[in-house]
């Protein structure tokens, strides 16, 4: 008895699903469609923001009526008789799990505000900026943002800037955790090991205007300490903080000074974790303590270094904009320091100029996407096991 | 001896040398000597320029000027932070860094856990979209300006304080770790709540937080700091200097050499005797830099037992 209701509702569903999933789509076609609409007429030569009763409205209707539909679509899903078949488990679920949805809920308004909603300002990118026309109403313009950039002579020091001091940074300050991590593990003086811990990771909680205010309390060219020494033994000051040419050697000297120690955690953890029958045997078979290092310590943690590496390669196009705005002086502001996101702020925020530097920060985030996949992929294909 | 031997094979991967029985050889001894050295070392490069703003700090303008390097200043005086704490503006922006800083962390720790809480189960319908949606803003974003533009202008939040709260409240990357980390505790502690009658709510708060304090305290204080060290929102969004956060003000006067407003009266000071006083500015400079670090140095050893085991929770589970 029951078997024959459940196969006849299991036919009207099949019946109705298909006119239940042209309507759908129907709702979706109409929001997006609506949506582009929306999008091209507004820019397309440039309207101002009170056009919006004569070029917006037929879209936003449009769009809206979508909606309706679609939402209608829904309750019908779960309203109406040939799908509570279907519908039934799916609404149980629901109901049970609500709780859990008010619970995610207030993180994904949060996640949509301010992480979705700004990326809808990335059509800035393509488009002319016009203050009264907002972002909307702006014309569009296709690539030219993106060619007035890479036809300015500043454009490739810039890119060739960030590359250097990405790739240069890497190669410098990735090594010395590493190595810091395995000194510390040949520590045997617990308490020792213990303070020596503490006071390496110091520096991270650190800020970088803190971090500019102790080297300029040390290498300021007048009333550093280090300089005062300098010149009290009669020797010329050393001038590190506005000289062009000491810049990179400050980026490196200051990056290491404060994260190298914190970079050691990671490693330390690794090292612990390594099985300690595997030290018996090798201190057996009569392998010294560089041996053991070499063969045993190493291999072991090189899991945690690719990784490591891999997240690293991943942020080589802009990672240290804290601290080049707040190193950076005005001797090298324009030259050495000028990296792409420090441009992107002198152009946008401090000159306006919305539409270039959001086409530069579009070009960087493009460029930081294909390293991070691209890395991502050459891990895969050596260790069969990515991130993501 | 047993019980020696035992303590030995215990800590021997930490101390790869350890046994008692092998004799240490003279090129390890020398490496062992030449290990601690250089920790010193490392150790005195580290504390020594905090040593030096806060030698700095305690001294007194004639003697900065005269003397060439400042170990001990001769004569300390607090003079330095005595005017810094007369000036409203700069315990003003003290007080506005404790606001942003408490509040943001206890937003973001209760609503990023409330997240990973819920994500924790893949059977919640709309797993898998929420998961993409969630991930999908840790590798685009809107960037600089269209962030600028959507605070200032789409929701009208330019100089209001919560423009420096509210954006940090959901972080991706600890929503990831707190859910690695929820995921490892058992689920019969869950079940066994919600069979007693508990809610969602009471789970998370009475059973589900208790268990995870170690990863809690991690990740509040790695938000704390953020905030505590942020200044570019401030820069961004803030135009009146009353509601400058530690850092801002710190970063204007000290980096960009820009005396604040309320700070241009030092010129104007005297002493009772009615004699112009000159104070020792870059000593008020590191003095602000001292008082900005100290409470970040306050909580630091109590929140390092956790970090030390909490920062690994997120990378063993990645």
């Amino acid at each position: 008895m029951q078997e024959r209701v459940i196969t006849k509702e299991a036919k009207a569903y099949q019946k109705s699903a298909w006119a239940i999933r042209v309507i759908f789509l129907l709702a979706g076609l109409m929001i997006a469609g609506g949506g582009i609409w929306y999008v091209a007429v507004t820019g397309i030569i440039g309207r101002k923001k009170w056009d919006f009763v004569e070029y917006g409205m037929p879209p936003a209707i449009l769009a809206a009526v979508g909606g309706v539909i679609l939402i209608a679509a829904i309750i019908a899903y779960f309203k109406m008789p040939c799908f509570s078949y279907k519908a039934a488990p799916l609404m149980r679920d629901l109901k049970r799990t609500k709780g859990k949805y008010l619970m995610i809920l207030p993180g994904l308004i949060f996640v949509f505000v301010f992480s979705y909603m700004p990326m809808y300002g990335i059509i800035l990118a393509f488009k002319t900026y016009k203050v009264k026309s907002g972002i909307m109403f702006s014309a569009w313009c296709g690539m030219e943002n993106f060619t007035r950039f890479f036809s300015r002579d500043i454009a490739w020091s810039v890119i060739g800037n960030t590359l250097f001091i990405g790739v240069t940074q890497l190669l410098i300050t990735f090594p010395i955790p590493i190595i810091l991590a395995l000194l510390l593990n040949e520590l045997h003086n617990k308490k020792f090991k213990k303070t020596v811990q503490s006071v390496i990771y110091l520096p991270h909680f650190v800020s970088w205007i803190i971090m500019y205010s102790l080297m300029f309390s040390l290498f300021s060219i007048t009333g550093g300490a280090v300089n005062k020494l300098l010149i009290s033994m009669g020797l010329n000051p050393i001038n590190l903080m506005s000289n062009p040419d000491s810049f990179y050697g400050m980026l490196y000297g200051t990056s290491i000074w404060k994260e190298a120690g914190w970079g050691t955690i990671i490693y330390i953890a690794a090292i612990t974790g390594v099985d300690a029958e595997l030290y018996e045997a090798a201190r057996m078979d009569g392998a010294n303590r560089l041996q053991q290092c070499f063969y045993i310590t190493l291999p072991c943690i090189a899991f945690s270094i690719t990784t490591m590496l891999i997240l690293n390669v991943g942020s080589v196009m802009g990672a240290n904009f804290d601290q080049i705005m707040n190193l950076r002086t005005d001797a090298t502001a324009t030259t050495v320091a000028q990296v792409i996101d420090t441009y992107v702020y002198d152009m946008g925020v401090s000159k306006g100029q919305y539409d270039l530097s959001t086409a530069i920060g579009l070009f960087q985030q493009a460029v930081n996407c294909i390293l991070v996949f691209g890395s991502n992929f050459v891990v895969k294909k050596m260790s069969g096991e990515g991130f993501f | 001896m047993a019980g020696k031997h035992k303590k030995n094979y215990k800590i021997s991967a930490e101390k790869p040398i350890g046994g008692t029985a092998i004799k240490q050889s003279l090129g390890s001894r020398i490496f062992d000597i030449f290990n601690i050295c250089l920790f010193i070392f490392l150790a005195l490069i580290i504390l020594f320029p905090f040593w030096n703003i806060i030698a700095i700090s305690l001294t007194g303008n004639a003697e900065y000027m005269a003397s060439s390097f400042i170990l001990f200043p001769k004569k300390p005086t607090l003079e330095a932070y005595k005017y810094i704490f007369s000036t409203a503006l700069f315990i003003r922006a003290f007080g506005v860094t404790f606001l942003i800083t408490i509040t943001g962390t206890a937003l973001s720790v209760l609503v990023t856990s409330m997240l990973a809480y819920g994500l924790k189960k893949n059977t919640l319908h709309g797993y898998k979209f929420f998961m993409i949606y969630l991930l999908i803003t840790m590798f685009f974003s809107g960037g600089l300006i269209p962030t600028y533009y959507n605070i200032t202008k789409t929701l009208h939040l330019s100089n209001n304080i919560l423009a420096l709260i509210l954006p940090g409240a959901v972080n991706v990357f600890n929503f990831v770790i707190m859910r690695s980390f929820f995921m490892q505790l058992p689920d019969s502690l869950e079940e066994a709540a919600r069979i007693d009658g508990a809610n969602e709510y009471t789970i998370l708060f009475r059973i589900i937080y208790p268990l995870s304090i170690p990863m809690l305290a991690t990740i509040a204080m790695f938000v704390a700091v953020g905030l505590w060290n942020s200044w570019f929102a401030a820069q961004l969004y803030m135009r009146d200097e009353n509601w400058y956060p530690l850092q801002l003000i710190i970063r204007n006067y000290i980096v960009r050499n820009a005396k604040p407003a309320d700070m241009q009266l030092m010129e104007g000071l005297r002493d009772a005797a009615g004699n112009k006083l000159y104070l020792n500015e870059t000593g008020i400079k590191m003095a602000c830099a001292v008082v900005s670090t100290i409470p970040m140095l306050l909580i630091y050893p109590f929140i390092q037992k956790y970090f030390e085991s909490g920062v690994t929770i997120g990378a063993v589970k990645g």
